[in-house]
């Protein structure tokens, strides 16, 4: 085998590895780079998806190769290769520790570091909920007029208020995730160097990757993973819907401001936001209690940043249950608790986006789409 | 040996035909087979029996012999490999000289093979006795050929395998000569460092101390350091040996002190440290040698006598002359060990850079009774990116590799880097490397290492090392990432493989002891004789066969000692007496047979007029016939196969 | 001098009690089936020499039979050990072979008569023995057993067939287990080994026992070899076919962190062999083997390896598959891989599919100390390494780790050395 021709040489960075084992990849201390993991990965179909060369990079500290690689966004931790690796190697971990790797370096100013230790998320937490509660104390508009003799959400805090604060986070969601995206790209298409494409492959990958996106069937199709499948879909399609219900509440409120009279578009958007409401609560639930149990093999390890996603979708689902249920039986103590604390959660929720687990749902539809477009030349 | 007058005896052959249960005379009709065989010339009496091995068949053969004064026996059985010591020793019994006796595989080569035609496997029988008759009439009695048995052992080499062997052959009883070309015992072991063998850590020195504690209070061995083989007769059971005893030039006097070597104005790389340091021409090899005494290097020495004047105890007398000592011992082991590979100057930068070395050095560092006291500095600081690059000199990686695998670099290697690491755990340590071939247990030691980070970077083409001032590269095309890798190291260790020792060929020429194509001391059979030599009387042990571990060598040393204890426990060996003669008288010295004697057992010798003939040892002559074959004048014949046994059986093919 | 006990009659059993015999030392050679050989007699070829097996064992078993000082106790069990080293005294049970060893000839006539089938130990299952049989037919001594558990007479008070028909007449169906008391001076264990027969992972990760076509190394072996249940002709199971597409995959159940970590040592060469006797026996045949590392260390072994890629066009590919997968018309055999030196994901169809499964030692029944990871306990692996800790007594071959043949002999001269300077001291 020749040496290649290119002057191309993998640079190598010691904290490479010191890294991953940070943050849940103790597996490449016992990889002997058999390949079994990858072949017996349901994802291998796509060329340039590749578990082995991945750890293979981490354990050398290829950090370009490492942060060009989409293989840990086109995993769905189904748990195969931990099962099959001689060494316990757990494969599955190790792709784990590489996606937080990943939205780490990702980030900009490499913020998401801030989220991926203890002491520093303890400090992000409180100065979170600092502004939050400064905010909901002190911004005008807010708990001014709180009518506590019935529950009146509006009177907690205002709609323009909250439509107002929603934009300036949707905005700043939208900005760091781009730059976030931007870094992402510059990676994988410099692990890709060198190779072309043309218009209508990325066009038609995008239709596969947006069928994946919302009906994420090759999760179905991996071994033993239909109730995951159901309940990942569940979360899935529950934020898809509350989000729906919320984002057509607002844009209602913009375009019609001051009335807080329900109309047939507001019915629809609080069905949409019920369902949502109840696919959030049965899937969020179903995983903390497995992630409690420990009973399968995703569930075996919960990371902070695991526990941090899984515990405000959670209790967002389940405050915003509380928050509604208390609006129809009118008890304002119920409301307003509930409310507050489900205002907090998405503010902590949307602020920490681009830099928590919840990143995954641009990180995996877009790796996934490299993947498949840049599959052809390998 | 006694050969009866031909011509006057009166030929009396027994022949009996074997059943052999079913084996035989469910194919073959014995009836028929006896019946034909009485029609033969010289046959007195023909039987059958169905077990013709049992005691009743073989009582049958003792009675008849007594009875009909018979002389020569055909057994029409089974093969000679099961059977025929039990028909020796049977006839012997009776009387009569168990070489005068053939065994006829009609089961074999008849029943057992045309079991589908029965008719002409009895014919194809007939035709087997026939010839086995007319073999038999020529067959002269034997006696089996004895040699005598020096019980003393020559061990020819003091690493850890020629001192287990020693202290085995001594405590077995036998009187035990060590030489060791070298000053001092201990072989390569002694220079080792840690080794880590299937989960037990030793270093090499202890190994080695512990060792020649128990040759020191071993009264039965006598050890002569400094000293070589020069000549070797005789054969086995009965070798003379020369050894030369080349001179210290300082004597049992010196008490260390160390004043000569303060003195001495010659510096030369010190071999003990792989030439990692210089020593002086006149040196201690290492504390705790043996005999733990200086020494003089003749090869640097200029002989100027400053020594002499400051050593206190007069210990140092440069003209001491070499001497000469005779042995005459039974058995021999060698257990010469091995050399390292020595890189080409530029073998991935080997000898332009200081910051590559080989294993061995690198060991010599990291050990506490190194030059440096274990610590390893590169550059004036602590090593950071240490890049192992294995196989050098093996596989065939490079243009004047060896092709064999050297079997314990994989094993030395990462225990070396495991060791480093925890010495330098800040350090990157990167393994370039072929293939893992640590086996058995020492799989854990892999499983350590990737446990401790150290880096696999793994190769189908050598990596290529560059040399940029005092930054050295190494630049590798990493097979499993198929990626290529360029690795800024401060310091580039080879692990380099064993090679036969420098002088092999000379030393393997005086015993008359073959080596195999990759240069290593040949064994009598790789799988079944692994200790033992071609030629009789020498055994082999340690790395001189091959590259093996310490712990190998050790298990060596005393298999080879069992098989040197089975020779000297006897009194004198008793040799098969169809060994092959050369008639002198029609020799023409042409030399032939002496190189193409597998066992080494032919020598040429002189006769007053200058002709020469050849000779073959008895003793060592396994009766292969190959001499006989390639003798061009027909001068060599076999006892118990000469012409005018075999020819007369070719001749009873044709019914003649 | 006092006499030694080598329990084990494999190669490095006999090679001990040769060796300590041709001292002039009594040897009591204890084997607990019915003759001596082991494993050997079941290799086709050795490597690297490609020797036949049996060739050059059969010469060691007749010398071990026809040495004066070695008592040859086959189809013997070792039932106790006490004492201690220069005095121990073990206690070891002749199971009874219902044949009298006196009168049986070897005629093997009985087994023609014999009605009660049994899977054949020595062809791996794969072929049929009788209830009265001979191991294989070098056998050392080549005397008939009747395996009692198969026997109809034992088992249901019929047929007596083979007592009919014998020739000599050595049936003797009364003969009784009977216990010896041996005092020796040393002890040599050299029990052998099995394969690590992990049957729900082997079964599961690899098809093993559930698709036909799926082999051990050792079965392979047997296949291969002309005296084995197919006379030499590599068949499938199957179908009886020649296979055209031969798979060879390693470090089954060996560096296997749930199983058993250590190396086998052996099974590298092993199927590089398999795989050199497979094209010599069919011209037009790929052989696959999936490695990890090619552990080809010792004396001969890299050129034999070097011969296999260039000289027969073997092909190596440096990878562990995951899994296989049956078709279930064809019977063939879908190996699932990723090349590792390409990086590329393989689904691969073979007609045959061959695992190279790890060793263990067969265990001696806790006389002597065991290590955990299954092999035996030595007292110091450099400086005393065939001595188990309890002193006097010793242990080689496959016992104390897996090794190849110039390995287990050798070891075996070393313990002979050492149980001689014990046996002349008593």
């Amino acid at each position: 085998m020749a040496l290649m021709p290119t002057e191309k040489f993998y640079v190598l960075t010691e904290d490479v590895p010191r890294e991953l084992l940070k943050l849940g990849g103790d597996g490449i201390r016992k990889c002997y780079q058999c390949g079994t993991c990858t072949a017996i990965c349901p994802n291998s179909e796509i060329q340039t998806v590749r578990v082995r060369r991945l750890i293979k990079k981490i354990q050398l500290g290829a950090k370009d190769g490492v942060l060009g690689d989409p293989t840990p966004w086109t995993c769905y931790f189904c748990g195969d290769c931990n099962a099959t690796c001689p060494k316990d190697a757990t494969p599955g971990y190790i792709m784990d520790s590489a996606r937080k790797y990943q939205i780490i370096n990702y980030s900009i100013l490499k913020l998401g570091k801030l989220f991926y230790n203890k002491l520093s998320m303890a400090l992000a937490f409180i100065v979170m909920t600092a502004i939050g509660l400064l905010g909901i104390m002190v911004w005008p508009g807010s708990l001014s007029e709180l009518d506590l003799g019935r529950a009146d959400i509006y009177s907690f805090m205002g709609s323009e208020l909250i439509h107002e604060i929603g934009l300036w986070l949707l905005a700043y969601v939208i900005l760091v995730t781009l730059a976030n995206i931007f870094n992402m790209y510059r990676y994988m298409r410099k692990a890709y160097q060198g190779k072309n494409t043309n218009a209508s492959l990325w066009i038609k990958e995008l239709f596969y990757t947006i069928k994946e996106a919302l009906f994420q069937s090759r999760l179905r199709c991996q071994k033993g993973t239909s109730y995951r499948y159901l309940s990942h879909l569940s979360i899935f399609w529950g934020f898809i819907l509350t989000f729906a219900a919320t984002g057509t509440h607002f844009i209602w409120l913009m375009l019609y401001p001051g009335t807080s009279e329900p109309s047939y578009i507001t019915y629809a958007a609080r069905i949409l936001g019920i369902i949502g409401g109840i696919l959030l609560i049965y899937g969020s639930v179903y995983y903390v209690i497995h992630r409690l149990k420990k009973d399968d093999v995703y569930a075996e390890r919960t990371y902070l940043p695991d526990w941090w996603f899984l515990s405000l979708i959670t209790v967002i689902a389940i405050t915003g249950f509380l928050t509604t249920s208390g609006v129809y039986l009118n008890a304002p103590i119920l409301t307003y608790a509930s409310y507050g604390v489900h205002l907090m959660a998405v503010f902590y929720l949307i602020v920490s986006a681009p830099f928590s687990k919840f990143a995954h749902l641009i990180y995996r539809p877009l790796a996934l789409w490299f993947a498949k477009v840049w599959e052809g030349e390998i | 040996m006694s050969e009866e007058v031909r011509g006057s005896e009166d030929i009396r052959i027994g022949v009996y035909v074997c059943h052999c249960g079913l084996n035989i005379a469910g194919v073959i009709n014995v009836k028929e087979l006896v019946e034909y065989a009485k029609t033969l010339p010289n046959v007195v009496v023909a039987k059958e029996y169905i077990f013709m091995c049992s005691s009743p068949g073989q009582n049958l053969i003792k009675e008849d012999i007594e009875q009909y004064k018979l002389n020569r026996i055909v057994i029409a059985a089974c093969g000679p490999e099961m059977h025929e010591p039990t028909f020796r020793a049977a006839v012997s019994e009776a009387g009569l000289n168990p070489f005068l006796i053939d065994l006829i595989a009609i089961r074999e080569g008849s029943s057992w093979v045309h079991y589908d035609d029965p008719k002409r496997a009895t014919e194809k029988a007939k035709d087997m006795i026939r010839m086995s008759v007319a073999r038999v009439r020529n067959l002269e009695p034997l006696e089996k050929i004895k040699g005598e048995v020096k019980h003393e052992a020559l061990v020819v080499g003091g690493g850890v395998a020629g001192l287990t062997a020693a202290l085995d052959l001594a405590n077995r009883g036998f009187d035990v000569h060590l030489v060791e070309k070298r000053p001092t015992l201990g072989g390569h072991t002694a220079m080792m460092g840690v080794l880590n063998w299937e989960g037990r850590r030793l270093s090499g020195r202890e190994i080695v101390r512990t060792l020649i504690k128990m040759v020191k209070d071993n009264p039965k061995i006598k050890v002569y350091t400094n000293s070589e083989v020069v000549k070797v007769d005789g054969s086995i059971g009965n070798f003379k040996i020369t050894v030369m005893r080349k001179p210290r030039y300082v004597n049992e006097r010196c008490n260390l002190c160390g004043k000569c070597e303060e003195v001495c104005p010659v510096s030369v790389p010190d071999e003990y440290e792989y030439g990692i340091k210089k020593r002086k021409a006149i040196y201690l090899p290492y504390s705790g040698a043996y005999p733990e005494r200086y020494v003089i290097d003749p090869n640097s020495c200029t002989f100027c006598g400053k020594c002499v004047e400051v050593c206190p105890v007069n210990a140092i007398d440069l003209n001491e002359k070499e001497g000469e000592i005779s042995l005459n011992v039974g058995a021999i082991v060698m257990t010469l060990g091995h050399d390292e590979y020595e890189p080409a100057i530029g073998e991935y930068g080997y000898g332009l850079s200081k910051n590559v070395i080989t294993l061995s050095q690198l060991k010599r560092y990291l050990s506490d009774d190194g030059p440096t006291k274990g610590e390893l500095l590169v550059n004036g600081t602590k090593p950071k990116n240490i890049v192992f690059i294995s196989c050098v000199g093996s596989l065939g990686t490079t243009p004047h590799a060896n092709q064999y695998c050297s079997r314990t670099c994989c094993m030395a290697a990462l225990s070396e880097m495991l060791h480093l690491k925890s010495k330098y755990p800040d350090a990157n340590i990167f393994y370039v490397h072929k293939d893992i071939r640590v086996y058995g247990k020492d799989e854990k030691l892999y499983w350590e290492a990737i446990d401790n980070l150290i880096k696999f970077v793994r190769f189908d083409e050598p990596p290529k090392v560059s040399i940029d001032g005092n930054k050295t590269f190494v630049d590798v095309y990493e097979s499993t990432l198929q990626e290529r890798i360029l690795i800024p190291a401060d310091l580039v260790v080879l692990v380099t493989g064993m090679t036969p020792i420098k002088e092999v060929d000379a030393v393997r020429s005086l015993f008359k002891v073959g080596c195999g194509g990759d240069g290593f001391l040949k064994e009598l059979h790789l799988k079944l004789n692994p200790v033992e030599s071609l030629t009789g009387g020498i055994f082999l042990a340690g790395t001189a066969t091959g590259p093996k571990s310490v712990a190998e060598s050790i298990i060596a040393g005393s298999a080879a000692a069992v098989k040197a204890s089975i020779l000297l426990a006897k009194d004198h060996i008793e040799v098969e007496p169809l060994i092959a003669e050369v008639d002198e008288s029609k020799c023409s010295g042409c030399g032939i047979c002496v190189s193409i004697c597998p066992f080494n057992a032919i020598s040429m010798q002189k006769r007053e007029d200058g002709t020469r003939y050849s000779k073959i040892d008895p003793l060592l002559c396994e009766g292969c016939g190959t001499c006989i074959a390639a003798c061009p004048s027909a001068a060599i014949q076999q006892y118990g196969y000469k012409d005018k046994q075999i020819i007369p059986q070719i001749l009873a093919v044709f019914g003649r | 001098m006092k006499p030694v006990a080598v329990i084990g009659g494999g190669i490095a059993g006999i090679q001990a009690a040769l060796d300590l015999a041709n001292q002039g030392i009594k040897v009591y050679l204890i084997e607990r089936t019915p003759s001596i050989g082991g494993r050997m007699a079941q290799l086709d070829k050795t490597f690297p020499t490609l020797d036949c097996s049996m060739c050059i064992l059969t010469p060691r078993m007749v010398e071990v039979a026809r040495n004066k000082n070695i008592e040859l106790l086959t189809y013997c069990d070792l039932i106790d050990l006490k004492g201690s080293v220069g005095n121990f005294k073990l206690k070891v049970r002749k199971k009874p072979r219902y044949v009298d060893v006196d009168k049986c000839t070897g005629c093997m006539v009985c087994f023609k008569y014999c009605p009660s089938k049994v899977p054949d130990e020595y062809n791996e299952g794969m072929s049929e023995r009788k209830a009265i049989y001979i191991p294989f037919p070098q056998s050392v001594p080549l005397k008939a057993t009747i395996d009692a558990e198969h026997c109809l007479w034992f088992q249901k008070g019929i047929c007596r067939n083979c007592e009919k028909f014998c020739p000599a007449k050595a049936i003797n169906y009364d003969q009784k287990p009977e216990d010896i008391e041996l005092d020796v001076a040393a002890v040599i264990f050299a029990t052998g080994y099995e394969l690590i027969m992990d049957a729900e992972f082997l079964r599961e990760q690899y098809g093993y026992s559930r698709y036909a076509n799926v082999y051990t190394n050792l079965e392979y072996e047997r296949i291969v070899s002309a005296t084995g249940p197919t006379g030499g002709e590599i068949i499938r199971r199957s179908d009886k076919a020649h296979p055209k597409r031969i798979a060879f995959i390693q470090c089954v159940c060996s560096r296997d962190a749930r199983i058993n970590p250590n190396c086998s040592s052996i099974c590298c060469m092993a199927s590089v062999k398999e795989a050199i006797l497979t094209k010599e026996h069919m011209h037009d045949v790929d052989v696959t083997v999936f490695y990890m590392d090619l552990r080809a260390f010792g004396k001969g072994y890299q050129e034999f390896y070097d011969r296999a890629k260039q000289e027969f066009g073997i092909r190596f590919v440096r990878s562990k598959p995951a899994k296989i997968v049956e078709d279930p018309s064809t019977k063939n055999l879908i190996v699932y891989y990723e090349d590792t030196q390409s990086s590329k994901f393989v689904k691969e169809e073979f007609d045959m599919v061959v695992l190279a499964v790890g060793v263990r030692p067969v265990k001696p029944d806790s006389f002597i100390p065991m290590s955990e990871d299954s092999f035996a306990q030595l007292k110091d692996p450099i400086m005393e390494p065939v001595s188990s800790p309890i002193p006097g007594i010793f242990v080689i071959g496959m016992l104390s780790g897996s090794k190849d043949i110039p390995d287990s002999v050798v070891q075996a001269g070393a313990a002979a050395m050492k149980a001689s300077l014990i046996a002349v001291s008593h």
